[in-house]
């Protein structure tokens, strides 16, 4: 699966552009742009740069980049944590507000608390992270003078990318919670516990929640994907220096080695997050055999 | 350049004040309102802060680029944005005033001894930032690296005519060069941020890598680290020769995003922002701690480059003279640019050596415009496309559009035909673009010359549409006339062909604009881009 | 759901309480039959072309004579491009919630008939997509061909078909051994017949639904290519270009941006609207 990432991205990102071409630049002739592709490598077979890149790969070399002239395989590493911070924190939130209000909308089902929810959640689906995030920009950074504008620092300086990045996510899981837990309300054992006469309180803690949250985790997991996607815009308008920024200096440069850096170490995060959530879910609930949902 | 006085943009800095490096110091400094001139400490500047805010240490100044550099190496890779942060490291041999007038920098004067031989001085007791001596040997080094096969630069292509094997020692002080061909220009190319100088010991059998992670000019600021996408930080050079700039601290943070720039300034995460777009203009304005500072931009003039290598009509010259006359850039200046802009109808823009001053403004003449078509035969107007990159020049989206009603109305129907930067500069260069497309022409060095080697047949820019016959004697003419007004005329002829017969719809110079908050005391824009520093203080209220 | 399990024993309310429960459902859909009526007919209902520059009415307000909603930064009629924006955004949910779903629905249910390799080759297919960044897939993908309509919704539709097939494949895999496709495999019945007349109509309903929000999804990405430079070339209208070039005139014109961004969220309102309504009607214990 890995090798068909990396050869998609080899040669899809060489459909168009030249790194060359930029490092020439308009001062250059045209004899420069094909010593410097020459330089490059980039003037052999496409098959002979595969096989390269695939040489390099079996001993753990992704290459080095283009602009940066360094390994490409560190440079994506190092920008792992400032993406992993904002990525958990906007996964954290979206779940400590999604999965509550998720509740809250089945519980009052039909009712205007849960009409209201539902148009507050898809309001948080339809409006694109770019709008969000200059909306929050002007009003928490310029008119109220709560947070900085852009960079990544302390807590001050996660809160407004966390929570642009959060709303899509956000309402998704709250949608995916207010179903599921509607789901659980009409089983037997629900019922049985309501006949029996327990408190509504205690029946949707223990026994509502508690089975409404596997689904819900399973999304989580693929939601992070959905996060990675996320974070190229929200660190371009918050200048929050993560993957999400390299990949967009990486294409924009046409800097192969790092964009193939990316693509893998993104896929091989996706992969490792979702077979961590099939384990703990496993183990959070062995009984239970699951066909997740998409 | 903004100085305005004839001296080099550096050469003012002399009164002796100097800042301290201790943070203490500063902040007394600060609460002093800056007055004192403390001794220099020789030490290194405080380590970097991710902290935004530069309310810290009151000598720090904090400039949002609009894109992170592409490296650290002078002689490759290096887009305006990128010169801008590494013009602070590295030095040229000369640089150029506001007049376009060239000024000593690392070297001191030239001489040319006959029309392919030049006499160059170099300055004297002047160190890299590694403690390396600038001298013939450091400027034979970096000449030959720039000519290397083995490099991946294109330094050498402004300044083709040197023979890089033959660079005569004079002393340790002075060098001779010879050239090709008689190049009048030579001394003004060097005056290119291309041709900057760069410590033999930092790139001298070391990897390209390692040349990036030590980068030693001779600059005002050296360089302290290098977050990629978060920031870039410099010291002050305390022994620069041209005097210790007075800031400690100099951070570029790449905002790429205009509002995110705008939002930076205004929240004070930063003291200057580049590139602020129009519209944004009366919010930094109105606000109690910011204002704008405007530079009309003499490197770039943005054209409508025209492909005349497939016959048809843009091969047409009655065709492209009508296209001058359809497009009003009055209109487009005054309501899409918000005034920041002036027509132009040369590509030598009007701070540039050898200027034509004499040329009328084409003036917005549909009528001419539709009768000069229907000469051409075109008398019911034609399809074509136009190219532009969205986002690489302010307002690119909105001029193109404006640009392709007015043509509707004289019967050009454009399709407009957007590719990322990226790919439209790689089929620019290999050729693979027809029809027209919308670009700035860039002029490094300030020079008519330059900007008519960039229309030859040769150039990736030129190829479309080159300068042919009386154009290309005119101008090899020109930079072979070593007395400056007998260049100046000649410049002004090839001009005048290219008016009559242009082979570009000429647009418009845009102004730079930047946004600066209150407590940056003495810092001006100039007309090439580039930021200087050295008299620059913060003064935090 | 509960409408089906209790059979009305106060016939006069019970109704009432079903109708105002489909009533959003009706409202939405009409919204947006409305919604997709005005953009086909945008020539005759718009009061002006959408790409009539005119800088010297430039960034009027709305109410403005002759623009109702007011003009935008080359001054043009901000409801024409508004309702020609439908068009193009409209177009592009359309035709990828199609084309995605008639690919995904297509390899769902030969992945959940045929298990083994065609599953596994499928369901590794759709990992791969998955497993990488939709934005950055579709940056790369717009810079290989050009941004236009037709590669904006290849992309879409080359991220959104494995929705479609997973969801439609654990659906075959549970009917799978279920009487009646067994019975009709005793039958002597072909696979294709199988598939095409007894598994299809059943997992039908859940392609709609998924439908419902794979085309919402791909409206927004629209919107989110335009602000990374890979939109559709200008001077086309759509919504999402809309609110990207006129982002920055927010403080100074919202008109530019409400109208369009009001547009965008009522269509996807009314979509997800309808697509919880269907999969309540259909089977309230899927989880979409």
């Amino acid at each position: 699966m890995l090798v068909a990432v990396s050869i998609a991205v080899f040669v899809v990102a060489r459909l168009s552009g030249d790194p060359a071409a930029l490092m020439v630049g308009d001062t250059g002739t045209v004899a420069d742009l094909a010593r410097v592709r020459h330089l490059l490598g980039l003037d052999r077979p496409l098959t002979v740069q595969y096989g390269i890149f695939l040489a390099g790969v079996l001993h753990g070399d992704l290459g080095q980049s283009i602009f940066y002239a360094e390994p490409a395989l560190p440079l994506v590493l190092a920008r792992l944590p400032a993406t992993a911070e904002l990525a958990v924190t906007a996964l954290a939130v979206a779940l400590a507000v999604g999965v509550p209000g998720g509740v809250f909308a089945a519980l009052n089902r039909g009712r205007l608390g849960d009409w209201g929810f539902v148009a507050v959640a898809v309001l948080g689906q339809s409006v694109p992270g770019f709008v969000l995030g200059v909306l929050s920009v002007m009003l928490f950074v310029l008119d109220l003078h709560w947070l900085p504008a852009a960079g990544i620092g302390g807590w001050q300086h996660l809160c407004l990318p966390a929570l642009t990045l959060a709303a899509f996510s956000c309402a998704k899981i709250a949608r995916l919670t207010r179903t599921s837990v509607l789901d659980t309300l009409s089983r037997d054992y629900v019922r049985t516990a309501y006949a029996k006469g327990a408190a509504p309180r205690r029946v949707v803690w223990r026994h509502v929640f508690r089975n409404a949250a596997l689904p819900v985790m399973t999304m989580a997991g693929l939601e992070l994907g959905q996060l990675l996607s996320g974070v190229v815009i929200t660190e371009t308008i918050f200048g929050w220096p993560g993957v999400g920024l390299l990949s967009i200096d990486a294409i924009n440069h046409r800097d192969y080695p790092l964009i193939q850096a990316v693509a893998l170490s993104v896929a091989v995060i996706f992969v490792v997050v979702n077979l961590v959530v099939d384990l703990a879910y496993g183990f959070v609930d062995p009984r239970i055999r699951y066909a997740g949902g998409a | 350049m903004s100085d305005g006085n004839g001296l080099g943009r550096r050469a003012l800095i002399r009164r002796g004040l100097q800042l301290a490096a201790l943070p203490g110091m500063t902040a007394l400094l600060a609460a002093c309102g800056g007055t004192a001139a403390p001794a220099a400490t020789g030490s290194a500047a405080p380590a970097a802060t991710r902290s935004v805010g530069a309310a810290a240490g009151a000598q720090t100044l904090t400039v949002a680029n609009y894109s992170e550099i592409s490296g650290l190496d002078p002689h490759i890779r290096n887009p305006v944005a990128t010169a801008l942060v590494t013009a602070q490291i590295f030095e040229m041999l000369f640089q150029l005033d506001a007049q376009g007038n060239l000024q000593p920098m690392l070297a001191t004067d030239y001489k040319n001894i006959d029309p392919t031989t030049w006499q160059i001085g170099l300055r004297q007791g002047v160190t890299f930032h590694d403690g390396e001596p600038w001298n013939a040997q450091a400027f034979v080094a970096n000449i030959q690296r720039m000519f290397s096969s083995s490099v991946p630069s294109n330094a050498s292509s402004v300044i083709p005519a040197v023979i890089p094997g033959q660079i005569d020692v004079v002393d340790d002080h002075t060098v001779r060069l010879h050239t090709k061909v008689p190049d009048a220009v030579l001394p003004h190319r060097f005056a290119a941020y291309f041709v900057a100088f760069n410590s033999p010991k930092s790139f001298q059998n070391q990897t390209e890598a390692y040349i990036m992670a030590h980068p030693a000019g001779t600059g005002p600021f050296r360089f302290v680290e290098w977050k990629k996408d978060d920031h870039l930080t410099l010291a002050a050079n305390p022994s620069y020769w041209g005097g210790a700039p007075k800031l400690s601290q100099l951070t570029f943070r790449p905002l790429s995003d205009p509002q995110t720039r705008v939002s930076a300034l205004l929240s004070g995460g930063v003291d200057l922002a580049l590139v602020i777009p129009t519209e944004s203009m009366a919010q930094i304005k109105s606000n109690p701690s910011t204002s704008i500072l405007t530079s009309p931009n003499g490197i770039t003039a943005y054209l409508l480059y025209l492909d005349a290598r497939h016959g048809g009509p843009l091969a047409n010259p009655n065709v492209r003279l009508a296209l001058n006359y359809a497009i009003d850039r009055d209109s487009i200046i005054k309501q899409i640019l918000a005034g920041q802009a002036t027509p132009i109808q040369s590509i030598v823009t009007p701070q540039s050596f050898g200027f034509d001053s004499d040329l009328k403004p084409y003036g917005y003449q549909p009528d001419k415009a539709k009768q000069l078509l229907q000469q051409a035969g075109f008398g019911s107007g034609f399809t074509v496309p136009l190219w532009f990159a969205p986002g690489s020049s302010p307002n690119d989206s909105e001029c193109v559009q404006a640009m392709q009603a007015q043509l509707a109305k004289v019967g050009v129907q454009v399709n407009i035909q957007t590719a990322d930067n990226a790919s439209l500069v790689t089929q620019i260069l290999q050729g693979k673009i027809t029809g027209m497309f919308y670009a700035g022409k860039t002029n490094l060095i300030l020079d008519a010359d330059y900007i008519f080697n960039d229309s030859s047949a040769s150039a990736p820019f030129g190829q479309y549409d080159p300068l042919v016959g009386q154009e290309v004697t005119l101008w090899k003419q020109e930079q072979q006339a070593f007395d400056p007004t007998a260049r100046a005329a000649l410049a002004k002829q090839v001009q005048q062909l290219l008016y009559d017969a242009p082979n570009w719809v000429y647009l418009y110079q845009m102004n730079d604009i930047y946004g600066v908050s209150k407590a940056v005391k003495g810092w001006q824009p100039a007309t090439d881009e580039l930021l200087t520093f050295t008299g620059t203080t913060v003064v935090k209220a | 759901m509960e409408s089906a399990a209790a059979p009305a024993p106060a016939p006069a309310r019970a109704r009432l309480a079903k109708a105002l429960r489909n009533l959003p459902a009706l409202v939405a859909a009409l919204l947006l039959v409305g919604a997709v009526a005005l953009a086909i007919f945008a020539p005759f209902v718009a009061p002006h072309a959408p790409d009539a520059v005119n800088l010297a009415r430039r960034l009027l307000p709305p109410g403005a004579a002759g623009d109702p909603l007011g003009t935008d930064p080359l001054g043009r009629d901000v409801l024409s491009r508004v309702l020609f924006g439908a068009r193009i955004s409209l177009l592009v949910g359309g035709v990828t919630m199609l084309v995605a779903g008639l690919i995904g629905t297509c390899a769902g249910l030969l992945a959940g008939y045929f298990p083994g390799a065609v599953d596994d080759i499928l369901m590794r297919l759709g990992d791969i997509v998955l497993s990488f960044p939709f934005l950055l897939l579709a940056l790369i993908v717009v810079a290989a061909l050009g941004p236009s309509v037709r590669n904006l919704i290849i992309v879409l539709v080359l991220r959104s078909w494995i929705t479609y097939g997973r969801v439609v494949r654990s659906q075959v895999v549970e009917m799978r051994e279920v009487e009646f496709v067994e019975a009709a495999r005793a039958l002597g019945a072909g696979h294709v017949r199988i598939l095409l007349k007894h598994v299809l109509p059943r997992v039908a309903g859940v392609a709609v639904v998924v439908a419902s929000f794979n085309m919402a999804e791909a409206i927004v990405y629209e919107a989110s290519l335009s602000f990374l430079g890979a939109g559709v070339p200008p001077p086309t209208a759509t919504w999402g270009g809309m609110l990207h070039d006129n982002l920055l005139y927010i403080a100074t014109a919202w008109w530019t941006i409400v109208f369009p961004a009001a547009a965008l969220t009522l269509v996807i309102l009314a979509l997800n609207v309808l697509g919880d309504w269907i999969r309540d009607a259909l089977d309230p214990n899927l989880r979409l």
